[in-house]
């Protein structure tokens, strides 16, 4: 009997798998005011030079299909989870999820020239300009306050609330859309530990129509549109974290449906619902509480729950 | 007489492997199955199965009891989730074949494969399981269109005691079109999908991974058993 109570433990701890990462953001909300004038600073943690992956390339096994990255929860593992694309089955070696990371990356070399000037501070300071928060809030530079707005008296004796994320984006394997996922912690004053706000906030870029040459889409303009482009979707995954922070999405998880999304010429389903919609962009909550931010146009069908 | 175990072996391995089927290999419909005679098509389903938690390799009673326990809190989760869709889709094949301005039937009969006589062929790999022949004489029809969700829910592999892989979304089922001229496949399409979760998994009471990866074995299943006639 003793050695069956043993084995029978045994197995139920086997059942309980260890996660394959440690853990994973989780959305956090904490029901907080804000006074008029809440000085806002927003912050980018990471490397110098904005992060950039490949779409991780289906790995022939449907359980990854179309899987990209969900990035973990502390800094480190964070960055390494992505170097690795640590989403790949356990069956794959390391050698082989490398190898496959590597041959990913590799749609991202007719954009080098881009990407290697474009660092994290140039897209914190060309984001500014076009993240629309709430009028209570005032951005301010961390260290300088900004032209576009200046500290008023009653801000020099408050703290700033703090805006931390985490970019990081994913070019397509068709090269037709980028993919920024953007972790973010907000914080009510610079000294605190613990964020009142966590979540992940990722949102796609409008595709383009299919063309032989994506490369030279993306290329366009001074600064080229895959800069311009990256920009906005930063401004965008901002914006939609305050709006959910300060309770201004509509939620109604009773309306939940599975969305079919076309994402960069692949089909992409993701049970969730509704939270933000206009013509041009939707915003639905998956089931962990993230936000999704696409054009409109990418939402193909809709399988209701009723 | 002396009894000899090798030739009974022998004779028992014979006759156990006689009993064995060799799964029905995927039909594809032939090119030009559009263009050829006039034909009515009945489009009928069998009964959507209640979702499960699967837990294949749990092979002994007591590894079924052990496994089942494991999956308790998971279970009454799944009994939450449904089969959105899957009713639907004899519609949504009536509809894609009536755009291709084929004669389509629904069939409110919930098919029940039991029920019907089993048909064998010596002759013909691709010759049907069963006895399909009734419905030409009752629903006047060339073609019968069966869709057969088996399994929807969580799949889990088990070997014994020992879970041998994460849980997964699961969407099993067949689809095929039987011509009722010869009872054989015009088109058979087995669709297993598994969708796994990219992280953590067990998140009780809600799951939010492992549901939307059911959702996503649903939906890629639905599109599965559909595409064949979409093109």
């Amino acid at each position: 009997m003793r050695q069956f109570l043993l084995f029978a433990s045994i197995a139920m701890l086997a059942a309980c798998t260890p996660p394959k990462n440690d853990a994973y953001t989780k959305y956090k909300k904490t029901d907080i005011q804000v006074t008029e004038h809440t000085p806002v600073v927003i912050e980018a943690v990471g490397q110098d030079k904005v992060m950039f992956l490949g779409q991780m390339i289906d790995a022939g096994n449907n359980s990854t299909k179309g899987a990209m990255l969900y990035p973990g929860a502390t800094g480190e593992m964070f960055l390494a989870s992505i170097i690795t694309h640590a989403v790949l089955e356990k069956s794959m070696g390391n050698s082989a999820k490398s190898k496959l990371a590597e041959q990913s990356n590799k749609v991202l070399i007719p954009y080098a020239s881009v990407l290697d000037n474009f660092s994290t501070k140039s897209l914190l300071q060309d984001s500014r300009a076009l993240i629309h928060l709430d009028d209570r809030f005032d951005v301010i530079d961390g260290k300088t306050s900004s032209a576009s707005s200046v500290v008023k008296d009653d801000q020099q004796s408050k703290q700033p609330w703090v805006v931390r994320s985490k970019p990081v984006y994913f070019m397509t394997q068709d090269e037709q859309a980028v993919i920024l996922k953007n972790v973010i912690e907000i914080y009510s004053n610079k000294k605190q530990k613990k964020p009142i706000y966590t979540n992940i906030a990722e949102v796609i870029s409008s595709g383009h129509a299919a063309s032989k040459d994506a490369s030279s889409y993306w290329l366009e303009g001074n600064p080229p549109r895959l800069r311009r482009e990256s920009i906005e979707l930063f401004s965008e995954s901002i914006e939609i974290a305050v709006t959910d922070l300060l309770s201004k999405l509509s939620d109604s998880p009773d309306k939940e449906i599975t969305f079919k999304l076309d994402q960069g010429g692949k089909t992409v389903y993701e049970r969730g619902y509704f939270v933000a919609k206009n013509e041009n962009r939707t915003t639905i909550r998956t089931l962990r509480g993230w936000l999704k931010s696409m054009p409109s146009e990418s939402l193909i069908e809709l399988s209701r729950a009723d | 007489m002396k009894f000899s175990m090798l030739p009974a072996l022998v004779l028992s391995a014979v006759f156990l492997s006689g009993c064995v089927s060799a799964p029905q290999k995927p039909v594809s419909l032939q090119q030009d199955f559009w263009e050829k005679s006039e034909k009515i098509i009945g489009v009928v389903m069998t009964k959507v199965p209640e979702l499960d938690v699967y837990l294949p390799g749990a092979g002994c009673l007591l590894c079924i009891a052990v496994a089942e326990a494991n999956h308790t809190k998971l279970s009454k989760h799944v009994d939450t989730l449904q089969p959105e869709g899957v009713a639907n889709l004899k519609a949504k094949l009536i509809e894609i074949l009536t755009n291709k301005e084929i004669s389509a039937v629904a069939l409110n009969e919930e098919l029940d494969l039991e029920k019907l006589p089993e048909y064998k062929s010596k002759s013909n790999p691709d010759a049907a399981k069963y006895d399909f022949s009734k419905f030409q004489k009752e629903h006047n029809l060339t073609h019968l269109l069966v869709v057969d969700v088996r399994r929807l829910g969580i799949h889990r592999p088990y070997s014994s005691y020992v879970p041998t892989g994460d849980p997964k979304g699961h969407f099993s089922a067949v689809g095929y079109l039987v011509n009722l001229s010869d009872n054989t496949y015009a088109w058979y399409r087995p669709v297993e999908i598994y969708e796994g979760v990219t992280d953590v998994w067990d998140e009780p009471p809600k799951y939010p991974a492992l549901t939307n990866s059911y959702y996503q074995a649903l939906e890629a299943g639905k599109d599965s058993v559909l595409a064949a006639f979409s093109k």
